[in-house]
């Protein structure tokens, strides 16, 4: 299995991201977006400010020619996995459905939370029920849709924070999928919690589902 | 062809929350009256384009944002106007 971590201009989580995949796939690379080609078996877009976030997060990188290849190989059914800024830019090209705002207090939240992954029909069904302790740190998480009970109904929803919402997002989502189940979007940082020397290595769990099997 | 000035302002549907706006609202405007029921936060951009009439340039402006995604029409609305 190979996997692309793309990078854009402002991305920043691409060598953690590199490092978690690594310690399942050897083949894992670093890949600048406008070298990135349709051979891979997976793709990681990563979090960070792609285009300084300007005009709205994602929405510059979501209008490059590279989303536009990875909309096709979503498309094939290979396996994507957007964090943060990630999760941002798939939503943006609307390879997932919603939205991400500003975060209810108006203010950038870092910190450890919980989420439970819930029964979904993505690739991370193999750890569904399971609650895991994951940083955060965004602006913009705040997820909202027009069509909640599709997402409820077609098992879309991934990942819900528990005891509290940190962002104000609707019924607390912290990620979602697509209807087949082979792109994921999430806002926590599963990539910054792969040894307790980090606080958590539940996040390993999320990059195993994603850069193993 | 002529340059005009089109105005496009991109500000959140209802059906999300606008923090921003309740707390200008709460916290500012509050202190001077309580007639001001509720305030939306928006983005605006200005675009100066070659157009041959107004008329044209605010279409020319509205295929630009709708094709581009410079607003979300899940959760923005999209004003323009030439000014």
């Amino acid at each position: 299995m190979s996997i692309a971590i793309i990078k854009f201009p402002g991305t920043q989580c691409e060598e953690e991201s590199l490092r978690a995949c690594r310690k399942f796939d050897n083949d894992s690379r670093i890949v600048y977006h406008t070298d990135l080609e349709e051979k891979y078996d997976a793709y990681f877009i990563p979090g960070g400010w792609s285009y300084g976030d300007h005009l709205r997060a994602g929405i510059i990188a979501a209008n490059t020619e590279c989303m536009g290849i990875i909309k096709k190989e979503a498309q094939k059914g290979k396996k994507i996995l957007g964090i943060c800024n990630g999760f941002q830019i798939l939503c943006e090209s609307q390879i997932l459905s919603g939205a991400l705002l500003r975060n209810e207090s108006l203010k950038f939240v870092c910190k450890f939370v919980h989420i439970k992954i819930e029964e979904n029909c993505s690739f991370l069904n193999k750890i569904n029920k399971q609650v895991l302790k994951i940083p955060i740190a965004h602006g913009e998480g705040r997820f909202v849709t027009d069509n909640l009970e599709e997402l409820e109904k077609n098992k879309i929803i991934v990942a819900t924070y528990q005891n509290e919402n940190p962002n104000g997002s609707m019924n607390s989502i912290a990620g979602i999928c697509n209807k087949k189940g082979n792109v994921v979007g999430m806002m926590p940082h599963p990539e910054r919690a792969v040894d307790l020397v980090l606080g958590s290595k539940d996040g390993l769990k999320i990059i195993e589902c994603f850069a193993k099997y | 062809m002529k340059e005009y000035e089109v105005v496009a302002i991109i500000k959140g549907k209802p059906l999300a929350k606008d923090p921003e706006g309740e707390t200008i609202k709460k916290y500012l405007v509050e202190k001077k009256t309580n007639s001001v029921k509720k305030i939306r936060t928006a983005k605006m951009l200005v675009f100066y384009i070659q157009s041959n009439s107004e008329k044209e340039a605010a279409e020319e402006i509205k295929k630009i944002c709708n094709e581009l995604r410079i607003f979300n029409p899940l959760s923005h609305e999209l004003e323009v106007y030439v000014k």
